[in-house]
């Protein structure tokens, strides 16, 4: 099944499509993974900064 | 002038009272020449031939052994804050230090090159060669070296994190060190790197205790 | 220091100072992530269908030509953040800005995996053009050698509890790398030189505008991706450091509560 994917490009790209191909997934799964990485630790700490804040305002009314 | 002279003098004394220290550093930079060959093979022709590189890598590894040195026991005992209220500027102070670690770390094993030319098959223009290619590039490796201390002396994994930030950028002090000693790389490459290295050791010297005399400052604030 | 602390809040703002506030930073910038995101993902689409569909192989290189479109855009933004982060040193360094702190330390990897990105797809570029994964050429040599020096910044980052002091001190030997980058760049080139005639030299093309167009779309939109995600960092960055310093208080009180039973 991976081998028909890839068969039209690599055609298509002539001799040296691996390479092309290695290129552009290996830069395409990085960026992916900074960008995943990026949005979970903005959601961690927001939500680690609402909490406290939470924590705060209970501890205030007792 | 006093305060200066005294400081290099207090420097190398107290070095000279830890004369173990002394002791490791140079078995160190011998062991690095004993390694090789056993590494890579006893091939005379060979070995002459990589000598000159690891001369400096030895040079290199031993002196950023010693790093830690600089100004982790003064920081500690806080002598270095002392230091900073003193009668001359601290970036003086900081390069009278420098020169105090020159003659009680690199000194010693510039003395301990003729056993590391014997092992590794060095001939005699080599071998004077790399004596002075040590001479003239060593003072940068310290001045780079001393900003890597300056700003890892409050951690307490400091000796560990020094050398990773120094390394690249002592880069040039190598390329240039290496090729100031082999002498059948083509007329006057040699010279030139000499006088490069000779540049950069000067420019490293004179700029860097203004860089570690800020980080020393602003670790201690 | 606790003096400037506490004068601060009385001394009237100017604009640069309300734009450049940490909090006010992170109001006004909440209004650019949408925006840039648009702008990301459009010119990244566009870029990526003229690199694919509507560029011409190169004479020379045929179809590898095209992982140049991610390799130059990858290897300037390596630069270019190093020379943000100087810029941003030197605003942590006089000014004690937080604000530049914060750029700081969140550039470097960033920096660092773009550089890597750099490398890699450099590494994929050469293995069919030159016939070799890697060459210790001027350019590849010094690339390899700012990566090092990204990870030996992050590596210090990560050493230090007090972000505050290691910011200045990161400061310090960002500056002084990058006084030291010409020297290092220099060194390489005439070692490299001094061992063989590069053989290397296809880099020289001039272009045409048809292949110009596609490197110049995925220049702007790695540009703007590398803008993005250093926006949200520094959010997520400034975020962390409230949460801390919240954390801290309570902490505190805590602390003090039992003293005082």
């Amino acid at each position: 099944m991976f081998n028909s994917i890839l068969e039209a490009p690599i055609e298509a790209l002539g001799p040296h499509a691996i390479f092309i191909l290695i290129a552009y997934g290996g830069v395409a799964i990085v960026t992916l993974a900074l960008i995943i990485f990026n949005i979970l630790a903005y959601q961690k700490q927001k939500s680690r900064l609402n909490r406290l804040k939470n924590n705060n305002e209970n501890t205030n009314l007792i | 002038m006093r305060v200066f002279l005294a400081i290099i003098k207090r420097d190398i004394k107290l070095a000279a009272h830890s004369i173990g220290d002394m002791l490791t550093l140079i078995l160190f930079f011998i062991m690095v020449g004993v390694l090789v060959p056993i590494a890579i093979g006893p091939d005379k022709e060979f070995l002459a031939n990589i000598a000159p590189g690891i001369m400096w890598i030895a040079a290199f590894l031993s002196s950023l052994l010693a790093l830690d040195r600089i100004f982790r026991p003064d920081h500690e005992d806080g002598s270095l804050l002392a230091m900073r209220h003193s009668a001359i500027s601290f970036e003086l102070i900081i390069f009278a230090k420098l020169i105090a670690h020159w003659i009680s770390a690199i000194l010693p094993l510039i003395l301990a090159t003729p056993m590391m030319a014997l092992m590794l098959n060095m001939d005699m223009r080599n071998f004077i060669n790399s004596v002075i290619s040590l001479i003239v590039g060593t003072p940068a490796l310290i001045a780079f070296g001393a900003v890597g201390a300056a700003i890892t002396v409050s951690l307490k994994r400091g000796g560990l994190i020094a050398p990773v930030l120094i390394l690249p950028l002592s880069l040039p002090i190598l390329i240039f060190g290496v090729s100031s000693i082999k002498i059948n790389v083509g007329a006057g490459t040699q010279e030139a790197a000499l006088l490069i290295l000779a540049a950069i050791s000067l420019i490293a010297v004179s700029l860097t205790p203004f860089a570690t005399a800020l980080a020393l400052r602003l670790t201690q604030e | 220091m606790n003096k400037i602390k506490q004068i601060a809040p009385v001394k009237k703002m100017n604009w640069f100072d309300k734009i450049a506030h940490p909090g006010q930073f992170l109001i006004w910038s909440r209004y650019l992530i949408l925006p840039l995101i648009i702008i990301t993902i459009t010119t990244f689409i566009i870029g990526l269908w003229y690199a694919f569909f509507n560029s011409p192989e190169d004479y020379q290189m045929g179809n590898t030509v095209r992982i140049m479109y991610i390799h130059v855009p990858t290897a300037w933004l390596s630069q270019f953040i190093y020379v943000m982060m100087a810029i941003s040193s030197i605003g942590s360094l006089v000014w004690r800005h937080p604000l530049a702190d914060v750029a700081m330390k969140v550039a470097a990897p960033l920096g660092a995996t773009f550089t890597a990105m750099a490398l890699f797809t450099g590494a994929l570029w050469g293995r069919p053009t030159w016939g070799t994964y890697w060459e210790w050429d001027g350019r590849m040599t010094s690339t390899l050698i700012l990566l090092l020096m990204y990870l030996g910044l992050i590596a210090l980052w990560r050493s230090f509890d007090d972000q505050l002091r290691a910011a200045k001190l990161v400061a310090i030997i960002t500056l002084v790398g990058v006084i030291n980058i010409p020297i290092i760049k220099f060194s390489v080139d005439w070692w490299n030189t001094l061992h063989q005639p590069s053989i290397i030299s296809s880099k020289g093309i001039s272009m045409p505008p048809e292949i110009y167009t596609p490197l110049f779309i995925m220049l702007f939109a790695f540009t703007m991706l590398f803008i993005l995600l250093q926006t949200n960092a520094m959010r997520t960055e400034i975020i962390r450091r409230k949460a801390d310093r919240l954390m801290r208080k309570k902490i505190n009180k805590n602390s003090g509560a039992k003293n005082n039973v």
